[in-house]
């Protein structure tokens, strides 16, 4: 059984995690994760048959860099805003002070005239560690559940 | 407009050559439903996947030829069929998952039971109950079987057609095309992934995307700032094949190595570089410095395999404004890890959030929100590279984009004004 403290600083680091983004402070995004951390967006489709595809890959650090940099600067996609409603952050069990975190999302999206719809919605599958008295992201698995996407995917989730 | 003058309702194309596109065609209820009767249930073919994805006999995968949905399934005997996925007694869905194995298929509503090869071997109750009602004497389950598409093979690809008499596979995709697929599918294949997108613009405007080579260094950034090409060691070949219907674009590097593969994918002096390069690494697999092959065969399949990522797109046409891709990446089976990386790296370039990629939905959706609105009038301009439809060794035509549309009109029975004119 996790302290209530642990968990309490874990579903922190979730809120936390999903504000920046919406917040749109995509270059703090990078910074919730160790500098060897990986972040992955996992088609269900292809995670619940054992395939591999994926959305997203980034390995590091340098690779969620890379990706906020041709965000700002190069790629072109729709305008909007994002909307995470998180909820359900469950702490499964630690093992060598790594805690398995599970937590579910929706993301609600307005587009350029005002107009939302639901754009994505899954499970965040967390490997959280602490490092230098905080905590961080070791690895985080986002499984879609709606794996047929109908808008570009940029901005992570 | 496409329509006559004279008010007749016939249709005709507005230019001769291909050069204009009247909006109509992508917005319009009447259009599409022609295009389902005279393109997709027409003499032509369609991916249906590739057979290890239906290795073992009972395997099926469900997809759609057009707004059509088909199953494609391994026989007992290991012979491939395909039947399309629609309950011949009320029109239910029989395969309900979109793969899987199972020796049987039975509709959920009334329990018709059909076998791997679409052939139905029962319908409940067709005797009656205890001298009851039943089916009128003269039923016989041989009539009453899931309709049938004809299959056909090439380089272990499945292709599938809704027609009765298509021509065969192997003239429609012509020699340019089976070329290729027998090149890039040289060994035994393996999926690894699968991606779906549903975009809200019409199939043809993602078609045509794929036969634009015009739009890349502009919409795609990515490519040129990162420096992934080096346009002075590549060279482009634009081919076509079957009468122009389908498009073997190719780049091909100029280094080299000792077995005529790409000796390095671009690394350019670039304005931007990543931090971490390997999505941008690619190695040469194929031979004579193939690199980019961009195969887009009439009407809706894809094949690109750009360095070391492999995928084929099965496109489909949902409503004038609505379609979905289905994205299946492969490998070769006997790939090692250090080349299954690769792909994985590079996959970041491709698909919804595709690094040279994600532009593409961006773009086709906003163009189908401009048009669809008083579509009634206007037209396209395609006049880049002029009006010929030739092939050329460099990307800075849209003579592609206006093959497809010459194919287009064949296949939709539209007239161009001359032919209008000489009837």
């Amino acid at each position: 059984m996790t302290d209530m403290e642990t968990e309490f600083r874990i579903t922190r680091l979730n809120n936390a995690y999903v504000q920046c983004i919406d917040e749109d402070r995509l270059e703090e995004w990078p910074g919730f994760f160790l500098e060897d951390g990986k972040y992955v967006i996992f088609p269900r489709e292809n995670y619940d048959a054992g395939l591999e595809g994926y959305w997203m890959y980034c390995a590091n650090g340098a690779m969620m860099r890379d990706r906020v940099k041709a965000l700002r600067g190069v790629n072109v996609y729709n305008i909007h805003y994002d909307r995470h409603l998180l909820s359900n952050v469950v702490v499964q069990g630690e093992e060598d002070g790594v805690f398995d975190v599970r937590s579910n999302y929706a993301i609600v999206q307005t587009d350029v005239e005002g107009r939302c719809h639901m754009f994505s919605t899954g499970q965040y599958r967390d490997k959280v560690v602490e490092e230098n008295g905080g905590y961080k992201f070791k690895e985080k698995i986002v499984i879609v559940d709606s794996f047929n996407i109908d808008r570009p995917l940029a901005i992570p989730f | 407009m496409l329509d006559q003058p004279n008010g007749s309702g016939q249709l005709v194309w507005p230019t001769d050559d291909f050069t204009r596109t009247p909006y109509e065609v992508y917005a319009s209820d009447r259009i599409f439903a022609r295009e389902q009767e005279k393109i997709f249930n027409g003499p032509t073919w369609v991916i249906l996947g590739i057979e290890c994805e239906v290795a073992e006999p009972g395997s099926f995968s469900c997809s759609c030829v057009g707004t059509t949905p088909v199953v494609l399934s391994r026989g007992e005997d290991g012979e491939l069929f395909a039947f399309v996925n629609k309950c011949a007694h009320r029109g239910a869905r029989v395969v309900r998952e979109l793969r899987g194995r199972s020796m049987t298929h039975t509709c959920l509503y009334h329990g018709w039971v059909y076998g791997t090869n679409g052939d139905l071997k029962a319908a409940p109750l067709s005797n009656g109950l205890m001298g009851q009602g039943g089916y009128p004497e003269g039923f016989r389950t041989e009539d009453h079987c899931l309709q049938k598409l004809q299959v056909d093979t090439h380089a272990g690809i499945v292709f599938g057609s809704l027609h009765p008499s298509p021509p065969s596979l192997h003239d429609y995709l012509g020699d340019a095309v089976r070329d290729r697929l027998s090149t890039i599918c040289h060994s035994p294949l393996k999926v690894w992934g699968y991606q779906r997108q549903t975009m809200a613009c019409n199939w043809k405007l993602f078609m045509e995307n794929t036969r634009d080579m015009y739009h890349a260094p502009m919409l795609h950034a990515f490519a040129t700032k990162y420096g992934l090409v080096n346009p002075t060691k590549q060279q482009h070949a634009l081919r076509f094949e079957n009468d122009g219907a389908h498009q073997v674009y190719s780049t091909i590097e100029m280094d080299r190595d000792a077995d005529g593969k790409a000796a390095s994918g671009g690394a350019l002096e670039s304005p931007l570089k990543l931090e971490d390069p390997r999505v941008a690494e690619g190695v040469g697999e194929l031979p004579d410095g193939l690199y980019v092959n961009i195969i887009s065969i009439f009407p809706a399949t894809l094949f690109t395999v750009a360095a070391n990522t492999l995928s084929f797109r099965q496109v489909r046409p949902i409503s004038p404004g609505k379609c979905e891709t289905v994205y299946t990446w492969f490998q070769y089976e006997d790939d090692d890890e250090e080349m299954h990386e690769r792909r994985v790296m590079q996959s970041n370039l491709f698909g919804p959030g595709g690094y040279v990629a994600m532009e593409d939905a961006e773009v086709m959706e906003s163009t189908q929100k401009s048009i669809a609105r008083g579509y009634e009038a206007g037209s396209t301009f395609v006049e880049m590279g002029g009006g010929s439809i030739a092939e050329e060794n460099h990307p800075v035509t849209e003579a592609s984009v206006r093959s497809f549309w010459k194919n287009y009109c064949k296949y939709m029975d539209i007239p161009t004004p001359s032919a209008q004119a000489a009837e």
